[in-house]
This record gives C-alpha cells, sequence and structure tokens, in this order.
C-alpha cells in the first residue's frame, strides 16, 4: 500500500516534470535571444565605404510623444565622415495637415535649431504623416545625446509649435546607444 | 493537470497548423537571425542619403508592410540609387522583420 501511494507519487513528479520542462526550455530560448539581441550595437546602425567617406546610418528605435495634442516623432541620423553636418530625417504624426517650418532640440540650457525641408506628406490611418528633413552639426547632435536629462522636440508650423518629449528611461537607454555610436564615428574620423 | 494538459495541446495544434515566421534571407537560423545581405547595386556614383522600409510577420499567420525599394527611397528623398541592402531578423519563428536600405542622392 506505502508502496503504490510512492510509486504515485513518483510517476506524478515525473508527469509534472516531463510537461514543463518544454515550456521551460521555450522561455529560456526567448531570453537568450532578447539578451543576444539587445547587447548588439550594429543592430542600430549601418555604415557604407565609399569614395567620399563613410557613410553612417542610425536609426534609434524609441520614439517622442505628445499625448495632449495625439503627435509623435521619430527619426534618423545620416552622418557623411567628410562633412560637419548631420542628416536628420524625421516622421511627425498629426491629426491634421501643417506646413513645418522648422525644428529646434533644447537639452539642458542649449537650443539648437534647423529649417525643415519637406520630403512628402501621407496618410497613415487617422493620422497624417509628415516626412521632413534637416541639417544639425555633427558636436551639436553629439552633445545632445551625452545629455542625462531627456531633451523635448519642437516643430514650429504655421506661428504655432507643438512640443513633444520622451520618457526618461527610454531616453537614457536611447542616448546611452546612440552616443557610443558617435563616439565610435569620432573615433574613425581622420585627422588632417 | 488537466489544465495544463490541454493549453499544451491548444499551444501544439496551434504551432503545428501555423508556419514559423520566416523572412526572406540568403541564410537561415530557426532560433535566431539577424543577417544582412546585399541586393543590389547600380552604376551611380556615390550616396549621401539612406532610407529605409520594413516588413513584418508574426508566427507566419499575419505579415504586414511596405518593404519596397520604392518605399525606401522616398523615406529620404533619394532620387539616385547608388545600392541596397536587405536585412532578415528572425526571433523563434515567432516575430520576423524584413528590412530594405537603400542608398543613394
Amino acid at each position: 500500500m506505502l508502496l503504490t501511494k510512492f510509486m504515485y507519487m513518483v510517476n506524478n513528479h515525473l508527469k509534472r516534470t516531463y510537461l514543463v520542462r518544454p515550456f521551460f526550455i521555450f522561455f529560456l530560448l526567448i531570453i537568450t535571444a532578447g539578451v543576444t539581441n539587445a547587447q548588439k550595437l550594429s543592430k542600430y546602425y549601418t555604415s557604407a565605404m565609399q569614395e567620399s567617406g563613410v557613410l553612417y546610418f542610425i536609426e534609434p528605435k524609441q520614439e517622442f510623444k505628445n499625448n495632449k495634442e495625439n503627435c509623435k516623432f521619430t527619426y534618423d541620423l545620416t552622418y557623411l565622415s567628410t562633412k560637419d553636418t548631420v542628416l536628420l530625417n524625421f516622421t511627425y504624426l498629426d491629426n491634421t495637415i501643417r506646413v513645418i517650418d522648422s525644428i529646434s532640440i533644447i537639452y539642458g540650457d542649449k537650443h539648437i535649431s534647423s529649417i525643415a525641408e519637406k520630403i512628402f506628406i501621407e496618410t497613415d490611418k487617422k493620422f497624417w504623416k509628415h516626412r521632413y528633413s534637416s541639417n544639425f552639426l555633427f558636436k551639436d547632435i553629439f552633445l545632445l545625446f551625452q545629455q542625462e536629462k531627456s531633451p523635448i522636440v519642437v516643430i514650429y508650423y504655421q506661428d504655432k509649435h507643438t512640443q513633444l518629449k520622451i520618457k526618461k528611461s527610454k531616453w537614457t537607454k536611447q542616448s546611452a546607444i546612440i552616443s557610443k555610436i558617435l563616439m565610435l564615428i569620432n573615433a574613425n574620423k581622420k585627422t588632417p | 493537470m488537466r489544465i495544463i494538459k490541454n493549453l499544451m495541446f491548444v499551444v501544439g495544434v496551434t504551432l503545428l497548423l501555423s508556419s514559423c515566421a520566416v523572412s526572406k534571407s540568403p541564410l537561415t537560423g530557426f532560433l535566431y537571425m539577424d543577417v544582412k545581405a546585399p541586393l543590389t547595386a547600380t552604376g551611380n556614383s556615390g550616396s549621401s542619403k539612406v532610407g529605409t522600409a520594413s516588413a513584418q510577420s508574426i508566427l507566419g499567420i499575419v505579415a504586414t508592410g511596405d518593404a519596397s525599394i520604392d518605399a525606401a527611397a522616398k523615406s529620404a528623398g533619394i532620387t539616385k540609387i547608388h545600392h541596397i541592402d536587405e536585412q532578415a531578423t528572425s526571433i523563434l519563428g515567432i516575430i520576423a522583420t524584413y528590412k530594405v536600405y537603400v542608398y543613394g542622392e
């Protein structure tokens, strides 16, 4: 009787282990893949060597938001190593069509601005997708990503403006990656 | 125990009936894939702009996005294409992404 009960308990334990193990391995694989993925810096930029210098393209994942006005802002950075300026292409999602004049970034006590040139405007579900281009100095962008405090992006259109912010945790993660890439670019610059 | 059995049955059937999320790539990796490869090159010289476009697939059941060369070139205002690269990523066949990078002027 006691032996049967013991056998039943062992059997039950084995069954449970057999059922739980695949789930455990599956989640372990997901975590491993995630960690491996997160550590790769090359995931966030590409580089192409050519006659006129090295062309870098940085694409941050996080976006700036204005929840009150329901606006979103995403951007990417293109930099040619022989130039002093960084090309900042951005996508601005708004409920109505805006004729964007310029863009400003406020960080610390510094304020950098640039004229925005239209690439195209199209619809994206319920939003109007504005795709614009602007130029900033490399040293200003380099300083921007050194900041611990999250910056504010200001979009100017027809005497009005919209302020967009990013969460502190998102900025900390993003600035750490981008500043590392910018340091890499700086280190690879050819000295005259 | 019965709940776990039923849950495993549902997960198993779902996985068997659905193919995994796979993206077009010269190489394949079932557990993890992050491959970048060339797509094409033109005779145009030099590039100062980069444009991207991507499409995603979940479990090979739902796939959305516009990963066309036109969409990528349009995103950066590129009119003269220098070369095009593609990038395929996949994690455990659950989420797969296909991305196109267009370089040009």
